[in-house]
């Protein structure tokens, strides 16, 4: 069995083969991070296997003094963004706007998000149904748990943007769940 | 110090906080309990998302369910030239075959009438001739019927575009 740097020096000497080796250890994890950002099983693993062909074809721009899985997320990433972003570009609806100031809730306690989601599913609902760069933020943060400087280095965004980012976010999850807490059947 | 807001208690509480800042918001969280009550709700949000977002054991299942390999390599093996892509190559190579047949025969004609020089001194005189009264055409407002529905159509696509770019401000 090739390991990641043999298979990784292979494909970049033109061995297709050797690929199989990273598409076979990286395949649940892109996957999965596609089933996060899209929210649905038959665009994750379309966009999911267009990672890798994407990632296959880039293999010269990865640099092997670097670990390999942060890239590879990256890439799969970046191919969901894209794909949500076509994806709202031709359904010619016009977005909400994303108020700046969405209200304080610094004045009095609020609940705790583990308090109004009443089960995992409308978690996971609730933030597919978050702005793009709230969800990406989100889901870099939480699900693949990266670092600020991390979320930084792949989405371009200062380490302050990334906080904000992170708290509008929850802001607005507890303000969908609320909703669906007073209206049940209803996320957003 | 005033509170910090709730964007500076998520860095510091993420560890994204610069030292200085961090120095600050710990002395103040000792003195504020209404501070240390958002951070820790903060905090419990954190805790919460991380756990939630991770895969149910369902999710687990599809995912573990799919084998990506084959169709990968589907697609990286090199594609065949199609049928649809060898016909138009056909008909272009058809068509440039014929074009050049019909100018050597002209020019060759041209040639042999006038020789080289000559010939290249008539097309120079005719081109710059053309393009003269072209020009005096367009000035004089001969081509105004032409132009109006090429610049209306020309308008018409820009502002479409512009729409659409509207539109899509939030992509």
């Amino acid at each position: 069995m090739l390991d990641e740097r043999e298979a990784i020096r292979r494909c970049l000497a033109g061995d297709k083969d050797a690929f199989t080796v990273l598409v076979r250890q990286y395949q649940a994890l892109i996957l999965a991070i596609c089933l996060r950002m899209t929210g649905s099983r038959e665009d994750a693993a379309d966009l999911a296997q267009q990672a890798f062909v994407k990632a296959y074809r880039r293999l010269g721009q990865y640099d092997p003094a670097q670990p390999f899985r942060p890239w590879l997320c990256r890439v799969a990433t970046n191919e969901c963004i894209a794909f949500l972003r076509r994806r709202r570009s031709g359904s010619r609806t016009t977005p909400a706007p994303i108020p700046d100031d969405i209200p304080s809730d610094e004045a009095h306690s609020p609940p705790a998000l583990a308090e109004l989601a009443t089960d995992r599913a409308q978690v996971s609902q609730a933030v597919a149904e978050l702005p793009l760069h709230y969800r990406t933020v989100v889901l870099l943060f939480y699900f693949q748990e990266l670092s600020y400087q991390e979320i930084a280095a792949q989405t371009g965004l200062p380490p302050g943007t990334i906080a904000t980012h992170l708290h509008r976010a929850k802001q607005l999850l507890r303000q969908k769940l609320t909703a669906a807490e007073v209206n049940p059947g209803v996320t957003s | 110090m005033s509170h910090p807001d709730a964007a500076r208690l998520q860095a510091y509480l993420s560890g994204a906080a610069d030292p200085v800042d961090s120095a600050i918001i710990e002395e103040h969280l000792t003195q504020c309990p209404g501070c240390a009550d958002q951070l820790a709700l903060l905090a419990a949000d954190d805790a919460f998302l991380t756990h939630t977002l991770a895969m149910s054991s369902e999710e687990q299942a599809w995912i573990y369910s799919l084998d990506l390999t084959d169709s990968v390599q589907r697609q990286l093996a090199p594609r065949g030239v199609s049928g649809q892509a060898l016909l138009i190559a056909a008909l272009l190579l058809f068509a440039a075959g014929w074009l050049y047949g019909q100018i050597t025969g002209l020019l060759g004609q041209a040639i042999a009438e006038v020789g080289p020089v000559g010939l290249t001194v008539q097309v120079a005189r005719s081109l710059a001739l053309g393009l003269w009264q072209l020009l005096v055409y367009i000035l004089s407002g001969g081509l105004l019927p032409q132009l109006w529905p090429a610049l209306a159509l020309g308008a018409g696509l820009w502002l479409l575009r512009r729409h659409l770019k509207g539109v899509n401000r939030y992509a």
